[in-house]
């Protein structure tokens, strides 16, 4: 929609629609400037946060305690922070840990929710409806935390990863999503394959999963994140320190060092350091993700246009 | 010749056998190695913080590497995630499976450590204490009171504390003020309310520190606290000179809640006084102490209540190249308009505060375990536990254990981090040491700071109690939602968000939530305690 | 497309209805066999569980086990019901919702209609990337930033003072809760849930807009009467789903930034029942109140759905 130019300031119009088009050309001006102008504005809002985290971690901890006012560069530079952080014992183990949980839970749960959108998308099955009810109400409701907590303790399952794998298997949330572009994709596809005898496997294998791969993408997405920022679970299952996973590890260092009393501080000038590790805890553990995400940005339209929107 | 050699052994062993059994002399002391083949103990406790940055696992400490040589036994620690500690002793009792020793403060059991003892979670020590632990047992001897703070209501000892018998590790917390300023407005460090008054009002009125953003008086919290305080610490001094001391206190006996006492208004209506002439830090009800470092350091703050060593040293050393002069010192608890001093810093008067190592209802190897927690209350078990290794991280300098340069100089750790890879002197099963307390306290300010926190009486101070069993789970529910209630209206009165006419609405308020059945339950269990007895046997019902 | 199947009379046979679900589990084998372990996924690990939630009539004490816990019938509700801030939190917990549905819903529904208007191609990616990026941050450090950022000395201070305003320190208001909360929410979500707005746009048939302008609609009308209604769908869709979220909203955000002072405006139902009954280990209570949010929540659901069906034609079922 390009808005045809006009300089404001001609006064002179070769006729009414002319006067209009200049008009409404103008207003088209104005507002895209405002568009722009709010838009840029919310990139700096959400950017800055992230901006200011940075450069506390980058900064040398005495001079950023002292800083007063709005800050925008670097007070200083030190790594000292980053060096600490990667000296606590339980930092690479959390890396490695959440690594593991990301792919390894991941990759069950797009298995297990592919099956799934399959078995129920299409009518395949009589009792589709009454399935697709007794998943959605999960939705609702779930058991809290003691029973899930026993569950876990009689599978034998504390201080295993399974523990934080095997109780998050499905989603009914990405399940409806996935379901719902499976239905998009022309039942042609389908049909022709079956006569040419392919099984379900078959057609979900060589059909429905390349067809859909955008959502199948976002869908494990969803799941990956998921992954990547759980802290919650593993703090009720795990006692093994080394199968913490990054996010554990984070919360513990903010945590400790948000805690008062006798344990902590005492005649030392190295106790300034103790704000900064903080910060430098989070760009740890926030830069991995921010880095990777642009390459899957190129799916995210195209799958959430395939999946969610067709009713 | 034999017959008679042979009867009159069986005499004396009879003999023996009865004296042994009336009047209860230990069997066996205790000797090393405790175990001929080694043993390994499943023990669940928190992690310490300053621990974290080093190790995954106290067993990694000097400590308790030592006493594995020595004792034949290794531990094997369970550590919940920080931050974690009491969801996860909660889902401890959940899941069934308890290791051998539990370590934890035992107030958060639910129904407290008579409860846990009825569920056989954890089992009665006395009996075993007396056949197998000489040390703690000649403690037990030896003080009264400590038998009477550390056991239940019928007498039985549940666990093995950290033991606070030296009262100079007691008093490690008071009010502490900018001695440089006072020096600059001319005064003397203030000792009643009135003298607080007129040397907050200089501070801010002589601008001491050159700037309008001077807080004459600060105050900060955990935030990742959950156990909500009716006011922030810092502010307790100043119950004292209303005769109030924080939350459940005694007069006499008596027990009385302060946010409920008359006088809690008054006391009140003296803060908001403060708050209004921009006295009391605008920050004080949620400040953490990141924040308020941050002012400390901007030489912003006059004054406030806290630790030795967290803030009057920290704060010493970290000033030191940012403020010229910087000095703090401690300021004695302030006297109320008749003179009397009261000390208002609960654990002052607590020799046990509530943690301790107990041994859990799973256990296999009782009389090892509790020989290997006796042995911490042994002179060199107390040493390795509170200094670690001979050589690495102490050395004896005449008879007196101190850090190495390895402790206290060490390049990448700060000193309680540093200590924490070799020992626990803050919490273990063990009587804590002032001697550790000296070497971590290098300041002159803070020798003199624990002299001057001991001036006055901790007359309204409450040892630590336990609700009966039968009603501790019917406390925990009315005092939570009057904790949050005292902790939301105190702030609103200060900052006068509410109006202290509305303090009788308030106090009905309070009465609504059932406040007065919570004193009596309080009453109850410090009478309980009054007429505990104080003997030496196991009592024979069980 | 159902299957067609003869109806019998119930008196034939339960032979037939057996044979004829091994017929049916037989012709669609592979798919029973996908099925399956998802099914019992659910089985497991969803449904298993609840019946352990009948704790929440009964006096749980670990030490003695779910079954010789004693039955205390509905006290637990009756408790909190009767609790001191009952109101209160219901209260909370409806107004968190009530902004967060008035200023957080509508938020990625503007942000994709502004996007869609962006005439540059390449400024419309860079805004699209920057926006997503919130998202992924988990809550904790969100959370730690937030807690950084909101005190006295604090950047958003240092801004507000820049403009002339006084100082203070945002969360220690609980006037403000409310506000800074929903802000979170919306600079998280703005972003990503643009997504599927953006989605929804661009597959609005062009030829339509072709015809307005030719019509000589100008902008703004083809807003209202060709985007707008395009969107409805979704919209609907995406709302209704939301509300199903009403009763657990932001608990694990609210836990990490809320704090004594601000209780009375953030204190919602999930975080007293988290300190009540997780942190007290009442786990019996916060079974009760758990059973009390999910019914509440499926009831809205039902509510909202048939509202949606009623006015504008859509709904979930």
């Amino acid at each position: 929609m390009t808005p045809t130019v006009h300089k404001a300031s001609t006064t002179r119009s070769e006729s009414p629609i002319g006067a209009v088009r200049m008009q409404v050309a103008w207003g088209a001006r104005l507002f895209d400037l405002f568009n722009v102008t709010l838009l840029s504005l919310l990139c700096v809002i959400t950017f800055y946060p992230f901006y200011y985290v940075l450069i506390c971690a980058l900064s040398d901890p005495q001079q950023l305690i002292a800083h007063r006012g709005l800050l925008l560069w670097p007070q200083g530079f030190s790594l000292d922070a980053f060096g600490r952080v990667f000296d606590n014992p339980i930092v690479r183990s959390g890396f490695l840990n959440t690594l593991i949980i990301v792919v390894g839970g991941t990759s069950l749960n797009l298995v297990l929710t592919c099956f799934g959108a399959y078995a129920l998308s299409r009518r395949r099955l009589p009792c589709e409806t009454a399935l697709m009810i007794f998943i959605v109400f999960t939705l609702f409701f779930s058991a809290g935390l003691v029973p899930n907590y026993l569950l876990v303790r009689n599978l034998g399952l504390l201080d295993s990863r399974w523990a934080i794998v095997l109780p998050f298997a499905v989603s009914a949330w990405n399940l409806i999503i996935l379901r719902a572009a499976f239905n998009a994709v022309p039942k042609d596809f389908e049909e022709a394959a079956r006569v040419d005898g392919a099984n379900d496997l078959a057609i979900l294998w060589h059909i429905y999963v390349p067809m859909c791969m955008p959502s199948i993408a976002v869908v494990g997405l969803f799941y990956a994140v998921a992954h990547w920022n759980g802290y919650f679970y593993s703090m009720i299952y795990f006692s093994d320190r080394s199968l913490f996973p990054i996010q554990l590890v984070l919360r513990e260092i903010l945590i400790s060092d948000n805690s008062d009393s006798m344990m902590v501080g005492e005649a030392s000038s190295r106790a300034a350091i103790g704000n900064s590790i903080k910060y430098a805890t989070v760009v740890v553990a926030t830069l991995p993700i921010l880095v990777l995400y642009p390459f899957l940005q190129r799916f995210f339209v195209k799958g959430m246009l395939l999946g969610g929107v067709k009713e | 010749m034999r017959r008679v050699r042979l009867r009159f052994a069986c005499a004396l062993f009879a003999i023996g056998a009865v004296l042994h059994a009336r009047t209860g002399v230990p069997a066996e002391p205790l000797h090393l190695p405790i175990v001929g083949q080694p043993l390994t103990l499943t023990w669940y406790t928190g992690l310490p913080p300053a621990a974290a940055v080093s190790i995954r696992s106290l067993s990694e400490q000097s400590a308790y590497q030592v006493l594995a040589e020595r004792t034949g036994i290794r531990i094997a620690f369970t550590h919940p995630p920080i931050g974690a500690e009491v969801e996860r002793f909660n889902l401890l009792a959940v899941s069934g499976t308890y290791p051998d020793v539990i370590e934890e403060d035992w107030k958060l059991y639910p129904g407290g450590a008579e409860q846990a003892l009825q569920d056989r979670f954890i089992i009665p020590l006395n009996d075993l204490i007396r056949r197998y632990a000489p040390n703690f047992q000649a403690l037990l001897d030896a003080n009264p009171d400590m038998r009477r703070q550390i056991s239940s209501d019928d007498g039985t000892i549940y666990c093995f504390p950290l033991l606070r018998l030296d009262p100079q590790v007691r008093t490690i917390w008071g009010p502490q003020i900018r001695a440089d300023w006072l020096d600059k407005a001319g005064l003397a460090v203030p000792t009643t309310m009135a003298e607080w008054h007129e040397v907050l009002t200089a501070f801010k009125t002589r601008r001491v520190n050159g700037r309008d953003d001077l807080i004459p008086y600060s105050a900060f919290n955990d935030i990742g606290d959950r156990s909500v305080p009716g006011l922030p610490p810092a502010l307790w001094p100043f119950l004292g000179p209303f005769g109030l001391a924080p939350e459940f206190y005694q007069i006499n006996g008596k027990v009385h809640y302060s946010p409920f006492e008359p006088a809690y208004r008054a006391f009140l209506a003296t803060l908001h006084q403060w708050y209004a002439e921009g006295l009391l830090d605008a920050d004080f009800a949620l400040q953490n102490n990141k924040q308020f470092d941050a002012k400390m350091l901007n030489n912003n703050i006059g004054a406030y209540a806290s630790f030795n060593g967290s803030t009057l040293g920290r704060f010493s050393v970290m000033s030191r190249s940012l403020i010229p002069n910087f000095r703090l010192v401690a300021a004695p608890f302030p006297a109320g308009t008749d003179g009397s001093r009261h000390i208002t810093y609960p654990p002052a008067a607590q020799i046990f505060v509530g943690r301790g190592a107990a041994v859990s209802g799973q256990n296999a190897h009782v009389v090892e375990t509790i020989k290997y927690l006796d042995y911490g209350y042994s002179r060199e078990g107390g040493l390795a536990l509170s200094f670690g290794k001979e050589g690495l991280s102490y050395t004896l300098i005449d008879g007196k254990p101190r850090y190495t340069d390895a402790v206290v100089r060490n390049s990448n750790r700060s000193i309680v981090e540093a200590i924490y890879q070799h020992a626990r002197p803050q919490s273990g099963p063990l009587v804590q040491d002032a001697e550790y307390l000296t070497q971590f306290y290098v300041l002159p300010a803070q020798i003199d700071a624990l002299k001057i926190w001991s001036e006055g009486s901790t007359d309204l101070l409450l040892p630590s109690l336990q609700i009966d069993r039968a009603n501790a789970r019917k406390f925990a529910a009315l005092m939570s939602d009057i904790n949050t209630y005292v902790a939301e209206m105190t702030v609103k009165f200060i900052v006068g968000r509410a109006a202290l006419d509305d303090f009788d609405g308030y106090r009905s308020n309070l009465d609504r939530a059932g406040i007065t059945r919570a004193i009596e339950l309080m009453q109850n269990a410090l009478d309980r305690y009054n007429a505990k007895p104080v003997v030496t046997t196991q009592p024979t019902k069980n | 497309m159902t299957m067609a199947t003869p109806s019998r009379p119930d008196a034939a046979a339960p032979l037939a209805l057996r044979a004829r679900v091994c017929a049916e589990l037989v012709r669609h084998r592979l798919v029973y066999l996908m099925l399956a372990p998802v099914v019992a996924y659910f089985l497991v690990f969803q449904y298993a569980p609840m019946i352990a939630a009948v704790i929440a009539f009964k006096d749980y004490n670990p030490a003695v086990g779910i079954a010789a816990s004693p039955w205390v019938g509905f006290d637990w509700f009756r408790q909190f019901f009767d609790g001191l801030f009952f109101n209160r939190l219901i209260w909370n917990t409806l107004l968190i919702n009530l902004y967060d549905l008035a200023f957080g819903f509508p938020a990625p529904i503007v942000l994709a209609l502004l996007m869609n208007e962006l005439t540059s191609q390449r400024f419309k990616r860079f805004v699209q990337t920057l926006t997503y990026l919130p998202h992924f941050i988990s809550v904790v450090v969100i959370a730690g930033m937030m807690l950084d950022f909101l005190v006295r000395d604090g950047v958003v201070n240092d801004i507000i003072a820049a403009f002339g305003g006084r100082r203070e320190s945002l969360l220690l208001n609980p006037d403000y809760f409310r506000r800074i909360f929903v802000g979170s929410e919306i600079w998280q979500s703005i972003g990503w849930g643009s997504i599927i707005y953006l989605a929804s746009l661009a597959g609005i048939n062009p030829s339509l807009y072709e015809a307005a302008k030719i019509d000589g609609a100008n902008r703004w009308q083809q807003f209202l009467h060709i985007t707008l209604p395009g969107l409805t769908p979704i919209i609907m869709t995406m709302l209704i789903l939301r509300l199903g979220q009403l009763m657990t909203v932001g608990f694990e955000k609210i836990l990490l930034l809320y704090n004594p002072v601000t209780y009375e405006t953030a204190d919602v139902i999930s975080t007293y029942v988290y300190r009540r009954g997780i942190l007290e280990a009442n786990y019996s209570y916060a079974a009760a109140v758990g059973l009390f949010n999910s019914a509440l929540a499926l009831l809205l659901l039902f509510a909202s759905n048939r509202l949606s069906r009623r006015l504008t034609g859509n709904s979930i079922w």
